[in-house]
């Protein structure tokens, strides 16, 4: 994949030495691109203690929202505390809009749901499906960061994660077959394109019933709701 | 030029290897031991299985195998290029992958197929893999429906591989494709809009198959 152009892009409350590449696309691209960098941040960080590496990242955030300039809270797990409703923001360096957004409005626990197409009732094979209403957009100039590659930003299941609480481990994978077999009414698209906004329903399927949903595509830090 | 000259009632017309080729039944058939309509009994087939053919004998004759059984049919008005209620499965749904509980109620599966013309990619998510057109081929499982079984499945499928959307467009159609082997199915691949996407997104499986993706 080939990059023409690489976008830096701050999260209020993100290493502000960690840029994120909005490059090739799709979550690959997102993973690849950013994720190469990120890859290069872990791999630098292994070398330190654990603490000492969360440290850092904390010690270096960017402590107030770009836009709004209040303040911002990050947790041990480098997330972006966040209340239900409340947007998450990458914002390009210098600039005070946002390039993208991500609103987790609501998070529904269910014990089944219904197996698409067949009607069956299906379990979760995690413990729990949660039936998450988000939203996000991405500005149409995150095409400029890429050549070949499509600009976007994923919003499936892959990309979520769920802690018991604030500064606790975040569990991943919770993008399991049962949880995209659910019937879903208005299920939201699988990414946001560039000058895109989308918004509807994602399962998910999680080890907890309640404590906080993640949205950390590249695994090194996001943002975090309440539910 | 020599006169036409019937073969002599009972003649046993010689059988001539053809590259295997696959194909459908369009009817319940009965398989004879030799290409002779007083040959004995060698099998019997449902409609819509898969068979491959292996040889000819004049008078139309064909030599067709499927799973353990062989035998001579008339190949005209009793095979078919595509099977209606065939479905090629290349992802999750192929036998022991995390959704291959879905495919039930089949009546047959040919396992080990390909299909032509097309390529594999994956998106960033560990479940999803796109057929896409290309220039190799990709390998896939062909499921058998009967006609009662059939388009309730059809429909189920189409609904359960409906939901992944991008700008509101879905990402997979069922559409038919050809197998290297010259049969036809029905298939889940991306539209025009899609492949776009995926192409331009996602990772291309050299191998062509779901098993080898690393």
């Amino acid at each position: 994949m080939k990059t023409s152009q690489k976008s830096a892009i701050e999260r209020p409350g993100r290493p502000r030495n960690q840029k994120v590449l909005l490059a090739g696309a799709t979550v690959l691209a997102l993973t690849l691109g950013a994720g190469g960098l990120v890859l290069a941040n872990s791999l630098g960080a292994q070398a330190e203690s654990t603490t000492k590496a969360s440290q850092k990242q904390l010690a270096d955030v960017a402590r107030t929202d770009a836009q709004t300039g209040e303040k911002v809270y990050v947790d041990a797990q480098a997330q972006v505390i966040k209340s239900l409703g409340e947007a998450g923001k990458l914002t390009v360096e210098g600039q005070k809009k946002p390039s993208f957004e991500i609103t987790v409005h609501s998070v529904k626990t269910l014990d089944s749901c219904t197996l698409r197409g067949f009607g069956e009732k299906i379990t979760p094979e995690n413990g729990h499906f949660l039936l998450v209403d988000v939203s996000a957009s991405l500005a149409a100039s995150a095409a400029n960061a890429v050549e070949e590659e499509i600009a976007l930003m994923p919003l499936d299941a892959s990309v979520f994660g769920v802690s018991t609480g604030e500064n606790q481990k975040v569990a991943y994978q919770l993008d399991t077959v049962a949880s995209y077999s659910c019937e879903v009414e208005n299920a939201a698209d699988i990414a946001v394109g560039a000058g895109d906004e989308v918004r509807g329903m994602l399962m998910l399927d999680a080890p907890y019933d309640s404590g906080q949903i993640v949205y950390d595509p590249e695994k090194t830090g996001g943002w975090t709701w309440g539910y | 030029m020599s006169p036409t000259v019937k073969n002599p009632q009972g003649l046993i017309p010689p059988t001539v290897t053809v590259a295997d080729y696959g194909r459908f039944t369009t009817k319940s058939l009965t398989l004879l031991k030799q290409p002779s309509a007083k040959a004995g009994w060698a099998g019997s087939l449902k409609k819509g299985m898969k068979v491959t053919v292996q040889a000819k004998a004049d008078g139309g004759w064909v030599k067709i195998k499927s799973g353990s059984k062989s035998g001579y049919i008339k190949e005209k008005d009793n095979l078919r290029l595509a099977g209606p209620h065939s479905v090629a499965v290349y992802g999750t749904l192929r036998t022991g992958q995390s959704a291959y509980n879905v495919m039930g109620g089949f009546q047959q599966k040919e396992m080990n197929q390909r299909i032509s013309k097309t390529a594999l990619y994956q998106l960033w998510n560990r479940n999803w893999t796109f057929l896409t057109n290309g220039s190799k081929s990709v390998v896939t499982e062909q499921f058998q429906y009967s006609d009662q079984a059939g388009p309730s499945m059809l429909k189920k499928l189409d609904r359960y591989e409906s939901q992944l959307k991008y700008q509101g467009r879905v990402m997979y159609t069922r559409q038919k494709v050809r197998l290297t082997d010259g049969s036809q199915s029905w298939t889940y691949k991306t539209t025009l809009f899609s492949e776009k996407v995926v192409k331009r997104s996602g990772r291309y499986i050299s191998s062509g198959d779901f098993l080898k993706r690393s």
